[in-house]
């Protein structure tokens, strides 16, 4: 017994189940900072009266959802209706499989990796499991038989579509850069240093596919400004609008996984994972139990920070509409990630991707290119659309505009 | 048939302790699938034993109101299982030239980093074939999203021609 | 108008759509068949080349890697695409169908991670999964006038199924049994990424290109039936 635990198998089932715990526990303290990030950026107080300070707010409410009548519509599809809460739950929870969250564990003669599965290709798992949530949303949508619970999943499937694409290529910007798929190794490579000094974290190499990726990450997790599927001023509650009590919660809870699985995922490739610079426990030779958690806390000291801005930018920015997002997408985003991607691939060509002068250089070129662009074209990334012509309301006279 | 149950037994049995040392494994990817049942089965769980829970301690007060489709108060006319908007769809096709574009990039990406010149030419090609149509697209202005209907631009031919 | 047809579940269904359920459960016992049996083959054999290979590298642990675990794994995801392609055929509802799908999609990426196509594994969820089967759903919305588009074929489109199944069932049984299993000794490295990559460069770059050419016509067909657009 002790064999098999000591063993990656079972490390790994320990770890899955530990990660299953600890991120259900995080995902309903989310919504608790979530709402204090709200009255912090408002001026409030935000829920104080439950325990100190509000600290067991998020138990209440989960209490308040279990007790709250659960309504089944009559004129929903009740199969796919009950299933689609729990797709976008699951979706957001299997991505986990793939993150390394520690290094490497001495475990008396084994070397074990505090991470569930090293696939070789880690990193597209992640980004197959993340494009798999689009179901959950869609089916939701679709079953609730609802106007503006179609019309969400509609938008909300349009939108995830869209924003994979400037993803994927800010991805393979990366990927480029290091020559590799495995998250792990991903992770290895940005603990070096230049000049013994600055971490070769991806964020200081490649500035702007960072901020590109981490645009594109809120809108694959339907944060604002990219919250269209559930804007409440046009679509009431989008595709949950059907959904009540405890389903509703999941749709909640996934939201906020989905949250921690991007962030997870943005400190992995662009901020060195459970690397911090000038700490030798935090170094991929450290091994030791102690070391492991140190690593570990580091990660979860940048995924904090990921969520934190993203609910900051919730309570800062106003919604985009759709043409304006959409446009986003394919006018402003793509553009950008593929003059990032013919970079990286002339920074790589010319046999200097770990050079940081020739990358920053090439930013700002791209940048500079991007902006000379835009401001030539008159491109409007956002904003209204300039080529439509007037919509005049006048006298109805279909009938006679054929002539 | 039941000889062949048996020797599936059999040879399971025979298969070994649950628990091999993970070097001999290769790259079987068990860590990888016994980590997805283990976050599907635990999702599933979770969630459906919520909705069991639930069941027990949570009314039910049933209402002919409640079983209607929410429109903000009015009678919903019809359902909403209608056919949609062409743009969504061609949003979508887009999307699926893109996905299979990066897809057969993956590959590439790993190893241009040892194979220098052919592969860059080889990237050059394959990247044009895609760069191109894009920009027809963007120039034609299939990707608006906000397009004129025929009827806008009738109208406005009209009004420049009075 | 909105004559949704109300009957759902076994209280609607017809007595052709009876014999017809009854003609699938007969596929799905062939099938279940069919997986249990191929990969008994295979396990035995593997126990049966252990002996040999332990005899010639020195091997002492006779068993397959993973143990246990692996057939389970596998036998359970193998059930999982079963049921789910059977669901695919007979949903009546054509979302539902579409969900089937997924189902059945996800889990064959499933096995491809366990034979250690980890690529293949993870291009199957993000392109087929991810992109083609959203592209199938939406068309599905595009085009269904009636919401609840109901399949009931005529039965001679019927027999005609039963009998191209019945053909590719014995095609894939005579295959299946006249195959040489190649045998192995202890674990086959899966192909890596880098692997493939080269080979993209090297062997397969007409494919590679040609692809590209083929993604353009896409491209060039989606402005199109853009256009067509009132």
């Amino acid at each position: 017994m002790v064999e098999f635990l000591t063993s990656q198998l079972g490390v790994s089932i320990i770890l899955a189940l530990v990660v299953i715990g600890v991120m259900l526990g995080s995902v309903a303290y989310c919504i608790f900072f979530e709402r204090k990030i709200a009255g912090w950026v408002q001026d409030r107080f935000g829920p104080n009266r439950v325990g100190y300070r509000g600290i067991l707010q998020s138990i209440a409410d989960g209490g308040k959802l279990l007790l709250k009548e659960d309504v089944i519509p009559g004129h929903v599809d009740t199969p796919l209706f009950i299933l689609a809460p729990a797709i976008i739950f699951l979706v957001a929870f299997v991505g986990f499989a793939a993150i390394p969250w520690g290094g490497q564990l001495q475990l008396g003669e084994n070397l074990v990796d505090i991470q569930v599965a090293k696939p070789d290709i880690g990193l597209l798992y992640i980004l197959g499991v993340a494009s798999i949530g689009v179901y959950g949303v869609v089916l939701g949508g679709w079953s609730s038989n609802n106007k503006y619970s179609f019309y969400g999943g509609i938008r909300a499937a349009a939108q995830m579509l869209s924003y994979e694409i400037p993803l994927g290529l800010c991805i393979l910007v990366v990927v480029l850069t290091m020559g590799t798929l495995r998250l792990e190794s991903i992770t290895l490579q940005q603990t070096e240093y230049w000049g013994g000094i600055l971490p070769m974290w991806n964020v200081i190499l490649h500035p702007l596919a960072f901020l590109v990726f981490l645009i594109t990450a809120l809108a694959e997790s339907n944060r604002m400004p990219f919250d269209l599927p559930e804007a409440e001023q046009e679509l009431v509650g989008g595709y949950h609008t059907e959904y009540s009590g405890l389903k509703f919660g999941m749709f909640l809870l996934a939201e906020y996984a989905h949250m921690i699985t991007a962030s997870g995922f943005i400190a992995v490739l662009f901020l060195g994972g459970w690397h911090f610079p000038w700490i030798a426990w935090t170094q991929p030779e450290a091994t030791a139990w102690y070391a492991v958690i140190a690593k570990m806390l580091v990660l979860a000291g940048k995924i904090t920070f990921f969520i934190f801005l993203m609910m900051w930018l919730r309570w800062t920015l106003p919604r985009l509409r759709f043409d304006q997002l959409l446009r986003l997408a394919w006018k402003g985003l793509i553009p950008i990630t593929l003059g990032l991607f013919t970079l990286a691939v002339i920074l790589v060509y010319v046999g200097r991707q770990q050079s940081l002068p020739w990358a920053l250089l090439g930013n700002a070129v791209v940048l500079a290119i991007v902006l000379a662009a835009a401001g030539l074209s008159q491109v409007e990334v956002t904003g209204r659309q300039a080529n439509l012509p007037s919509i005049r309301p006048g006298p109805v006279s279909t009938g006679t505009a054929r002539t | 048939m039941i000889s062949i149950l048996t020797s599936t037994v059999h040879s399971l049995v025979l298969a070994g302790p649950l628990a091999q040392p993970s070097a001999t494994h290769g790259n079987t990817n068990v860590e990888l699938v016994v980590g997805i049942f283990l976050f599907v089965i635990a999702g599933f769980v979770i969630g459906f034993g919520g909705l069991t829970i639930g069941r027990i301690v949570r009314p039910t007060m049933p209402h002919p109101e409640k079983g209607k489709a929410y429109e903000c108060g009015e009678p919903a006319i019809g359902d909403s299982w209608v056919q949609f908007d062409l743009r969504f769809y061609t949003v979508a096709l887009v999307f699926i030239v893109f996905d299979v574009e990066v897809a057969l990039l993956w590959p590439w990406a790993v190893v241009f980093k040892d194979m220098g010149a052919p592969a860059f030419w080889a990237f050059i090609v394959f990247f044009l074939l895609i760069a191109i149509p894009f920009l027809y697209e963007w120039k034609s202005g299939y990707l608006n999203w906000v397009r004129a209907s025929t009827a806008q631009k009738r109208r406005s031919v009209l009004e420049e021609g009075t | 108008m909105f004559a949704r047809a109300k009957a759902r579940g076994s209280g609607g269904l017809s007595a052709q759509a009876k014999a017809c359920g009854s003609f699938r459960i007969a596929i799905l016992l062939v099938l279940t068949g069919m997986v249990l049996l191929a990969p008994t083959g295979s396990v035995a054999w593997a126990t049966d080349d252990a002996v040999t290979a332990e005899q010639q590298i020195g091997v002492t642990g006779a068993a397959p890697p993973g143990g246990l675990l692996e057939p389970i794994l596998f036998y359970a995801v193998a059930m999982t695409t079963v049921i789910a392609a059977l669901g695919v055929c007979i949903a009546k509802n054509i979302v539902r169908m579409a969900v089937w799908l997924f189902i059945a999609l996800g889990s064959v990426a499933m096995l491809y991670f366990l034979l250690a196509a980890d690529f293949l594994g993870a291009i199957q969820l993000i392109v087929y999964v991810g992109g083609t089967l959203i592209l199938l759903i939406f068309g599905v919305m595009l085009t269904s006038k009636s919401p609840w588009v109901r399949f009931e074929p005529p039965k001679l489109e019927l027999i005609g199924a039963a009998v191209v199944c019945g053909a590719l069932l014995v095609a894939l049984c005579v295959v299946l049994y006249s195959a040489v299993w190649p045998e192995t000794e202890g674990v086959v490295p899966g192909v890596s990424v880098a692997d493939l990559g080269r080979r993209l460069l090297t062997t397969y770059l007409v494919p590679f290109e040609v692809a590209g050419v083929l993604l353009m016509i896409v491209m060039v067909g989606a402005a199109h039936l853009a256009r067509q657009e009132k």
